[in-house]
C-alpha cells in the first residue's frame, strides 16, 4: 500500500517564506533554504515551493533560489509560480525541481499541460486548483483576478487529468491560514472523480486535522504551510502522532514523538517525572550518516 | 524602498517585513493584536501549560529560565516564580562584555528571587577566536553571545531532563510580526540558526584560517534531535500569553525588586541591555553600518506601537541617536587584541552599499533612503497616543566594583 504523504508548502513572496492568511494577509517567516533544510531534517515527505507573486507580476521563476534550495533538499521538490513555457519547466528541473506546479496556465492554455507532460512525463506536472465556497457552492478561484470563475469543478478536474496532469493540488482559499481543518465534505465529493492522486491543502490546524482527513477521506496526500513553522520538529511530531493511528505514514527519522501525550492545543506534554529521572544518566549516541 | 507608514521600518529589515496595501507593516499589524486579544484567557492557557510541567517527585526543577543582568529577566522570573509559583532553574550565558550594573542586577536577581542559577563562561581565548571569525565572516561581534544565550538553556534542559524553557518576548513577533500571537510559536533550532546565528552554526565556524577547532566551539553545539525529542524539550515565549510591554514591565521591576537602570550610548531606553558594554554601543553601531538602522529604531517603533511616541517624535530620536559614535570601542578592541583601524577595516567589508557611500573627502556618508510620505496617508494609519510622555527612569548607581578599564568576567554574590 502506498504511504500517505505529508507535504510542506513554502509560500514565497519577495523571495522569502511567508505565512499566508486568506490569500491576502502575509507574515514574513524567513529564508527558503533554511526552511527546506529543517523540513528535511524533520522528515517531511515532499516540499512544494510556490511563488505567489511571479505570475501576477509577470516574472519568471526564481531559478537561483531553487538551485540554492535544492542543494539542501533530499525529498521530492515541486516548484510553482511564474511557469509559462516549456523552457521554464526545463530550467526549473535543471535547477533541481522534481515537479512543477501550474495553476493559472491550466485555464489559460491547458494544452501546455500536454506539452510539458510529453517532454517531462505526467509525474512532473502538478495542476493546482484554488477552490472557494460561494453561496455554499464550491467554485474555482482565479487568484490573479481575485474572483471566482464559472467552471464546473468536476469537469475541470477531469480535464486536467485528460490533458496529462500527474497530480492535482486542491487549495482551499476560505481556509487558508485560518486553521479550520480540511474541508472534508468537498474533498469527499471530489476525490473519486479523477484517477490521478490529489493533494489537498488549506486549513490544517494541527495533527488532528490530518487524522481527520486520512480517516474520513481516501486522499493520498495532504499539505500544510503555516503550522509547520510554529514548533520544534513539527513535522516529526505530526508524523509520530499520525503513525500511532495509521499504519500508512512514513517515519524514517531516527527520532520521534510516538511516546508523548499531547495537550488540548496538540503540543507535546511532559513525560512523567520518573521516566525523565531514569533518563538522567542514559547516554544518547547521535546518529551519524 | 518601501517604508511602513506607521513605524520606521522598511522592507529590508533583516528579520524580513511585509508591507500591506495600506502601507502598514506586518510588525505593526501583529502588534495590533495586543489590544484585541483576551489576555486573561491567554494567561489561563499559560497556567494550563505550566501546571503540566510542575515537578511532582520534588527531585528536579519545574522549568528553565534563561536570564541576564537585564532585558526582562526580572519580569520573567517574577511571573514564573512569584505569580505562577513555579520552581525554576535560572541559567545564564556569560557574555563577558559585562557592565557593573549588569553584574549587580544578576546578583540582585538571585538574591531577591531566591533561585539557583547556572552560568556558562566559555574560555575567553575561544570566545575571542570566535569573535574574530564572526567579525570577518558576518560582521558580527555578538555571535557568541547570541549563540551562547540560545544554546546553554537547551543543553541544560537536555542534560538535567527539565523539558520546559521559558523565554520572554519572541523578537520575530514583536519586531516584524513573523507570527501571530495566536500561533503560539515555540522555540525552534531553525529560528535560532536563521536569525540568532545569522545562518552560521557552531560547526560551520571550524576553520584553519581562523584557527578554530572543534574544541573552541563545542560549548556552542546544539543538542542533537534525538536528545531533544527524548526529553521533549519545549521552549515557550511569554509574549504569546502576556501583553508584552517591556517599559511598563521594567518600571514595575524597578519598584518591586530594585532593578538597576543605566544610561546607554545609542538609545533612550535605559532598561533593556544595561548588562552589556557593547549591545547598545559597538554592536549597535555595527548594526547601523550593516543594516542602515540601529537599536534606536527598534525602540522607537516599539514605543510608537505601544502608543507612547508619535511617528514624528520617533523620527527625531532616530536622527539623534543613530549617528552617535560608540563610546566603548577602545575597550572592545583592547579585549580582542586588534587595533581600531583593523576593526574599521573589517566592519567596512560589511558596510551596506544601499545606505552608505564615500563622499568627496573619502569619508562614509549615510544615504537616507526614506522619502517622506503624504501627511494624510500617515494620519490614516496613525495610532492615538495613550500616554503623553515616554520617559525612561534612571536609578541611582549602586556601589561600584568596576575595574573601568576592562570587562568584569564574573561578578560576586553581594
Amino acid at each position: 500500500m502506498l504511504k500517505k504523504r505529508i507535504i510542506a508548502t513554502l509560500v514565497i513572496k519577495n523571495g522569502i517564506v511567508v505565512q499566508s492568511i486568506g490569500f491576502k494577509k502575509y507574515l514574513p517567516v524567513g529564508k527558503p533554504d533554511i526552511a527546506v533544510e529543517f523540513l528535511n531534517d524533520w522528515g517531511i515527505d515532499e516540499i512544494a515551493i510556490i511563488d505567489i507573486d511571479a505570475t501576477k507580476k509577470g516574472l519568471k521563476p526564481d531559478y537561483k533560489l531553487i538551485e540554492k534550495v535544492s542543494k539542501k533538499c533530499f525529498v521530492p521538490l515541486s516548484v510553482g509560480g511564474g511557469i509559462q513555457t516549456l523552457d521554464d519547466v526545463r530550467a526549473l528541473t535543471q535547477s533541481g525541481a522534481d515537479k512543477v506546479i501550474i495553476n493559472n496556465l491550466c485555464f489559460k492554455s491547458p494544452d501546455k499541460i500536454t506539452e510539458f507532460a510529453l517532454a517531462f512525463g505526467n509525474q512532473c506536472i502538478i495542476a493546482s486548483v484554488d477552490l472557494k465556497r460561494e453561496q455554499n457552492e464550491i467554485k474555482i478561484f482565479d487568484y490573479t483576478l481575485n474572483k471566482t470563475i464559472d467552471y464546473n469543478v468536476i469537469d475541470y478536474l477531469k480535464n486536467l487529468e485528460h490533458y496529462g496532469a500527474g497530480e492535482i493540488l486542491l487549495n482551499f482559499v476560505d481556509r487558508d491560514g485560518l486553521y479550520k481543518g480540511f474541508d472534508i465534505d468537498v474533498i469527499n465529493q471530489l476525490t473519486n472523480q479523477v484517477s490521478i492522486p490529489i493533494i489537498v491543502q488549506g486549513g490544517a490546524k494541527n495533527v488532528n486535522s490530518f487524522i481527520d482527513l486520512f480517516e474520513k477521506t481516501s486522499i493520498e496526500a495532504a499539505a500544510a504551510a503555516n503550522f509547520f513553522h510554529f514548533s520544534e520538529h513539527s513535522v516529526t511530531f505530526t508524523k509520530s502522532i499520525l503513525s500511532n493511528k495509521l499504519s500508512s505514514i512514513r517515519t524514517e527519522t531516527n527520532f520521534g514523538y510516538s511516546d508523548f501525550k499531547t495537550d488540548s492545543n496538540l503540543r507535546i506534554l511532559k513525560k512523567d517525572d520518573d521516566v525523565l529521572e531514569k533518563m538522567l544518566y542514559v547516554k544518547i549516541e547521535p546518529e551519524i550518516i | 524602498m518601501k517604508y511602513c507608514k506607521r513605524c520606521h521600518y522598511n522592507e529590508l529589515h533583516p528579520l524580513n517585513l511585509i508591507i500591506d496595501e495600506e502601507g502598514v507593516c506586518s510588525g505593526c499589524r501583529v502588534h495590533e493584536e495586543k489590544d484585541e486579544l483576551n489576555w486573561e484567557e491567554k494567561s489561563s492557557q499559560l497556567n494550563e501549560i505550566l501546571n503540566q510541567y510542575r515537578n511532582i517527585s520534588e527531585n528536579n526543577y519545574d522549568c528553565i529560565i534563561p536570564v541576564s543582568g537585564a532585558r526582562d529577566s526580572y519580569f520573567i522570573v517574577h511571573i514564573i516564580k512569584n505569580v505562577f509559583k513555579m520552581n525554576p532553574l535560572l541559567v545564564t550565558y556569560n557574555k563577558q562584555f559585562n557592565t557593573d550594573a549588569g553584574v549587580r542586577n544578576l546578583a540582585n536577581l538571585r538574591i531577591k528571587f531566591g533561585c539557583d542559577i547556572m552560568t556558562l563562561t566559555v574560555n575567553p581565548e575561544s570566545v575571542k577566536k570566535i569573535t574574530r571569525a564572526t567579525m570577518r565572516r558576518l560582521g558580527s561581534i555578538y555571535w557568541h553571545c547570541l549563540a551562547g544565550q540560545t544554546v546553554f538553556p537547551v543543553q541544560i534542559a537536555v542534560k538535567f531532563k527539565i523539558p520546559l524553557i521559558i523565554w520572554g518576548a519572541h523578537q520575530g513577533i514583536d519586531q516584524v510580526g513573523m507570527f501571530s500571537h495566536l500561533d503560539q510559536v515555540e522555540m525552534t533550532r531553525k529560528y535560532r540558526k536563521e536569525h540568532d546565528l545569522m545562518g552560521l552554526e557552531a560547526e560551520d565556524l571550524i576553520d584553519s584560517f581562523d584557527e578554530i577547532t572543534y574544541d573552541d566551539i563545542k560549548s556552542f553545539v546544539y543538542p542533537d534531535n534525538e536528545s531533544i525529542a527524548r526529553v521533549g524539550v519545549r521552549g515557550i515565549y511569554l509574549n504569546n500569553f502576556i501583553r508584552w510591554d517591556t517599559k511598563a514591565q521594567h518600571e514595575e521591576m524597578l519598584k518591586l525588586y530594585d532593578y538597576e537602570t543605566l544610561e546607554q550610548t545609542r538609545t533612550f531606553d535605559t532598561y533593556n541591555d544595561v548588562d552589556c558594554y557593547n549591545y547598545s554601543d559597538v554592536h549597535d553601531y555595527i548594526k547601523f553600518i550593516k543594516h542602515g538602522y540601529g537599536k534606536i529604531s527598534d525602540h522607537v517603533n516599539r514605543e510608537i506601537r505601544l502608543k507612547r511616541l508619535s511617528r514624528e517624535q520617533g523620527l527625531e530620536l532616530i536622527n539623534k541617536y543613530s549617528i552617535k559614535k560608540p563610546e566603548n570601542l577602545a575597550k572592545f578592541t583592547n579585549w580582542l587584541g586588534i587595533t581600531e583601524n583593523s576593526f574599521h577595516y573589517i566592519i567596512d567589508q560589511h558596510r551596506n552599499p544601499i545606505y552608505w557611500r564615500r563622499n568627496e573627502k573619502w569619508e562614509w556618508e549615510y544615504i537616507n533612503q526614506f522619502i517622506e510620505f503624504d501627511q494624510n496617508e500617515v494620519d490614516a494609519v496613525r495610532l492615538n497616543l495613550v500616554e503623553k510622555t515616554c520617559n525612561f527612569n534612571i536609578t541611582p548607581v549602586k556601589k561600584s566594583s568596576d575595574h573601568k578599564s576592562q570587562y568584569i568576567i564574573i561578578g560576586k554574590g553581594k
